[in-house]
């Protein structure tokens, strides 16, 4: 079949087919590097396309209008209005279910009057029926995975009204536009009107869904959602929550994005990391051909040929790596992406390994193994004939390291031979530590990071530390609101805040908005992490205009100082402050509002007069979560009855264990990232010691003579991977703390929490050494085996 | 490199030697732990075309060293080598390869065939490097040469499966395979029995007459007598040079 090629092709193919342990080495090497890569672009193409697809195959609404029951008639009025292409609407209720096992969830109950005429966020019925009928209910596909119940089952619903229903369950549906699943702790249910007034509720819509007609800038959104608003307002209508969909994607796209990226760049670096275990086989390969190469040369072979045979070796390592990596990226693309999908909730209906993306793997294979063993090949061609062949190798000086070993007289000799020939190529060591290093580094950089991040969310909540806090929709009296949460059971503290937005102002036009907050000066509820400046001091004539800024105004505001005088504009007033202190940075780099504190009496005094509370943060007795449920249902309740509107009620809990939850998603796939780079590193580890043993034969035979036995040599070439392996962990004990900063900063932005600081965890430091330990061991057995079989003639025979 | 090679060019205007190789006042040291060792001690030889020369001296006294200078394998320390009028020492490594393929056989002393390609592939080899011939005329003279060092039925073996003395037929066949002029051989016979040394030898008397020349490191006197001529090296000092 080979009868055509010329000699110097069946060289390679031959070379290939006699060390075949040598070239699976290699393959697995290039193969692992294009497999993270091409896998980890795949899994990011896969989640990027289907993401947005999900999002617009359901027609989304990019403005959603939380507040009191409205008519049908308004959202006539709606649709008519300049800048709205289309208007839904639908109702929305918190409720609890009790499952059959008799805890409590909570949930969330969404009803249209007609399941058949949904234009905007469009649901897409998976299981059974569909819509739901009087009576019945259908769950979220995602909710339906946690809450394991069987079609026909029926659930308890209690309601704030103290009133307990009972539901059938008889299918499920997919919902794109709310979240769902691990990153958000509510079933999402979904009725029919008619079971809407069978729980004695308002059979009137509380949600409007706007879609924008295309086109429109951000501000337009922001003032299309202002001009609803003022007019739902004017009507008498309460306004809960006002959301807008600035860039016009899905909830998750800016989360899981970022997060991806991060694992592109994992990927590359494995990329990188299969490159340089290629030179580590290349050298090893080029040493055992040092008299070829010189008879290629004698016989009349010139540098361009010699160096022409290698580099196709080198292609065709990269061809047989491309026909694994091309399936298997395909597969663990495809894994991660699924992974990502049922995190988030959507399908995968379009593959992302696009033929750019396979042209790209096709390219990498090939060029990263010949890229790496270019220079290698090229000092190898360096060396010349005479030297080649001529066996009076030159004599090395010892190194430092050698010389330093030779002092360790004390050790068992096993342990001494290898501790030396680890030491041997200095070159080939860094090279395979440096893979383990970086495996070992990220791997504690994620665990400490994932004991960072409580803390950090404590830090981001730094300056609202209080179980429940409630945004009424318009001033009242401190006092007055001070006794409305003190009557409310399980209230054990509560403070009045006044919060309000304003810009900064500048002499031709307004720039940055702030979210200008106060309370009482030595409030329980705020530990404000200070950058830069201090926090304000007690009010007086003197420090009344103090402000202490947000530091990510400042990405905005650039030249805004400590001490500097900043005028801010609200409702068309002008106020001067002066800054006396900036916050640590929170929130990632998109958000457009930063927050910013001044004296309560300032601010109160802006909003229309002295002693207003627009904002109530309330501590409850205990951190019980059923407790702090009923608490903030009952706190509403004081303030809807005195005809107060609770525009906005936030618990703390449930934010954190959110924003945890999803944080913990992040991580568990670092730690597989991390998995891999470690497979990396045994693979390097198995090549070098296999090449430790090939070099070493005459070596091995000339023990064997002297009486080693093979446990011996079983020993000796383990105790060498397993030295390796623990010098590696201990770099990756010193590297992993600036690692745990940028990988803190990095996902820090792709989740918008700001930077998350850096805390050690022991765990970490523990588990390493020990997962590196089995990984050297085991990436040498199959070596040390090898060099146990060695027999005295063999080692003889070996040029 | 270059002005070197410039030196070599303006030399050879001055005196080309006119025989087919010279070697010039050459000295070859090699570097050891105690010291420059020199295995050539200035050695002066002219060779005409269509000679076959042979060289003797004791183990160590430099025969090698001295074929690997003329061969341009290894440059000497000092001194000037001429091979068909080029200045080998002034050739740099890659055009020495290129230079030698076509106008050089070569057999080693400690001869290295290929370990993963055949007998015959071996042969191939040079032929494929100095693009001669047609890849089918590649393997029928490749079989050819084999076939005049006997060992045809060993063609498609792989050297490993070979004995001694059979490889060194091979790298003999191999030397000859892009058909040079010239033919340096160092102990091309020191693993053959005296029938199968006799018939490498005729072969490359053969050679010789057909106007190729021949040199040969070689430790049997026996053969040594047949030779036109025997150059003595002890020391890395030429002691005689005889021509019948
Ligand atoms: N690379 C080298 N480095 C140092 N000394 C060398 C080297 N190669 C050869 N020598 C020394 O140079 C001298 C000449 O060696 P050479 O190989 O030319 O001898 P030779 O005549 O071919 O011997 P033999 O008949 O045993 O092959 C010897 O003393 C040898 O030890
Ligand atoms: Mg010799």
């Amino acid at each position: 079949m080979f009868g055509e090629l010329s000699p110097r092709w069946l060289k390679v193919l031959h070379d290939l087919k006699s060390n075949l342990s040598r070239t699976l080495l290699s393959v697995a090497s290039i193969a692992v590097g294009v497999i993270a890569f091409g896998g980890m672009l795949i899994a990011r193409n896969t989640v990027v396309t289907n993401l947005d697809l999900a999002y617009r195959s359901s027609d989304p609404a990019d403005i959603t209008i939380d507040m009191m029951p409205f008519d049908r008639e308004l959202l006539r009025w709606v649709k008519n209005q300049p800048g709205v292409q289309d208007a839904d609407r639908l109702s929305v209720v918190n409720g609890v279910a009790l499952r059959p096992d008799g805890t409590e969830q909570d949930v969330t109950i969404f009803s249209h009057d007609d399941y058949s005429s949904i234009t905007l966020n469009r649901l897409r019925p998976i299981e059974g029926a569909y819509p739901p009928a009087r009576g019945d209910f259908s769950l979220e596909r995602m909710s339906l995975r946690t809450a394991k119940l069987m079609r026909g089952d029926r659930v308890s619903i209690r309601l704030d009204t103290d009133k307990t229903y009972s539901l059938r369950f008889t299918g499920s549906l997919y919902d794109v536009a709310v979240p769902s699943g691990p990153s958000a702790s509510r079933w999402n249910m979904y009725i029919d009107e008619r079971t809407l007034s069978d729980l004695d509720i308002d059979v009137r819509s509380t949600r409007l869904i706007v879609r924008t007609t295309p086109g429109l800038t951000v501000a337009q959104k922001y003032a299309l959602a202002d001009h609803l608003t003022d007019a739902f307002i004017d009507r008498g209508l309460v306004i809960r929550s006002v959301n807008i969909n600035e860039r016009g994607e899905h909830w998750a796209t800016a989360t899981a994005g970022g997060v991806i990226l991060i694992l592109v760049m994992v990927g590359a670096v494995a990329l990188l990391m299969s490159g340089f275990l290629i030179v580590n086989v290349v050298n090893g390969l080029l040493l055992s051909q040092r008299k070829i190469i010189a008879i290629m040369k004698i016989i009349g072979g010139d540098r361009e040929q010699i160096m022409g045979v290698y580099l196709v070796m080198m292609l065709c390592l990269g061809v047989l790596a491309l026909a694994i990596a091309m399936p298997m990226s395909a597969m663990l693309g495809n894994t991660v992406a699924g992974f990502i999908a049922g995190v988030i909730n959507f399908d995968i209906a379009v593959s992302g390994f696009t033929p750019t993306i396979a042209l790209l793997e096709i390219a990498v294979a090939l060029l990263v193994p010949v890229a790496f063993a270019y220079a290698p090949i090229r000092s190898a061609l360096r060396v010349t004939a005479a030297e080649a062949i001529s066996d009076v190798t030159p004599r090395q000086q010892a190194s430092l390291t050698e010389r330093m070993l030779a002092r360790l007289e004390n050790l068992p000799r096993i342990v001494m031979l290898a501790l030396r020939s680890m030491f041997r190529n200095q070159m080939r060591l860094l090279v395979t530590m440096a893979t383990l290093i970086v495996a070992g580094s990220v791997f504690i950089a994620v665990l400490n990071l994932r004991v960072a991040m409580p803390k950090t969310i404590v830090n981001m909540t730094g300056m609202n530390t209080a179980d429940i806090t409630l945004t009424l929709g318009r001033p009242i009296g401190r006092i007055a609101a001070m006794n409305r949460a003190a009557q409310t059971p399980g209230v054990a503290y509560a403070e009045g805040w006044v919060a309000t937005s304003a810009a900064v102002a500048h002499a031709d036009a307004d720039g940055s908005s702030v979210q200008l907050n106060a309370g009482p000066m030595n409030s329980r509820f705020v530990q404000p992490p200070m950058e830069f400046g201090r926090w304000l001091s007690p009010y007086s004539a003197e420090t009344r205009d103090e402000i202490v800024l947000s530091a990510g105004v400042l990405e905005s505001e650039p030249e805004l100082k400590l001490g500097d005088l900043i005028v801010l504009r609200r409702a068309g007033v002008k106020h001067t402050f002066r800054i006396v202190g900036f916050l640590r940075r929170i929130g990632g780099p998109d958000t457009s509002t930063f927050p910013a504190y001044g004296q309560y009496e300032t601010i109160s005094r802006m909003i229309g007069g002295v002693d207003l509370v627009t904002v109530v943060r309330v501590q409850s007795v205990s951190s019980d979560a059923a407790l702090i449920n009923d608490m903030s249902a009952a706190l509403r309740g004081k303030f809807e009855d005195a005809g107060v509107a609770v525009r906005n009620l936030q618990n703390r809990a449930t934010l954190l264990s959110n924003a945890l939850s999803s944080f913990d998603v992040i991580i568990t796939l670092m730690i597989v990232v991390s998995a891999l780079i470690a497979v990396v590193g045994g693979l390097g580890l198995a090549g070098t010691m296999s090449l430790s043993v090939m070099e070493r034969t005459r070596e091995i035979g000339v023990m064997r003579a002297v009486g080693a036995e093979t446990p011996d040599l079983h020993t000796m070439f383990i105790f060498e991977g397993l030295f390796i392996g623990l010098l590696s962990a201990l770099v990756s004990f010193a590297l992993s703390l600036p690692l745990t900063d940028v990988i803190g900063q990095a996902l820090g932005a792709a989740v918008r929490l700001g930077s998350i600081e850096v805390q050690m965890n022991g765990f970490g430091y523990v588990a390493w050494p020990l997962i590196v330990s089995v990984v050297s061991i085991a990436a040498s057995l199959a070596p040390a085996r090898r060099a146990g079989t060695i027999s005295i003639r063999e080692a003889l025979a070996y040029a | 490199m270059f002005t070197r090679n410039q030196s070599a060019v303006q030399m050879a205007a001055v005196r080309k030697p006119d025989c087919l190789m010279a070697l010039v006042d050459v000295k070859k040291a090699y570097k050891t732990d105690v010291g420059d060792f020199y295995a050539l001690k200035g050695i002066n030889i002219e060779i005409n075309a269509g000679e076959f020369v042979g060289v003797v001296g004791k183990s160590g006294s430099g025969k090698s060293t001295l074929i690997n200078m003329i061969t341009g394998i290894d440059r000497p320390t000092s001194g000037e080598i001429w091979v068909n009028g080029q200045p080998i020492h002034g050739l740099d490594e890659n055009r020495m390869a290129r230079w030698r393929g076509r106008s050089m056989g070569v057999v080693f002393q400690f001869f290295q065939l290929l370990p993963t390609l055949t007998v015959v592939e071996n042969v191939m080899l040079p032929m494929d490097f100095c693009r001669m011939y047609t890849p089918k005329e590649r393997r029928a003279r490749a079989m050819d040469l084999l076939a005049r060092v006997e060992m045809v039925e060993q063609a498609s073996k792989l050297p490993s499966q070979i004995s001694g003395g059979q490889a060194q037929r091979v790298a003999i066949a191999r030397s000859l395979a892009t058909d040079p002029p010239i033919v340096m051989a160092d102990e091309p016979t020191g693993n053959l029995d005296s029938r199968t040394a006799d018939a490498v030898f005729q072969l490359f008397e053969d050679l010789v007459s057909q106007g190729k020349t021949f040199l040969m490191v070689t430790h049997d006197n026996e053969l040594a007598n047949r030779l036109h001529r025997v150059i003595t090296i002890a020391d890395g000092i030429l002691v005689s040079d005889s021509r019948r």
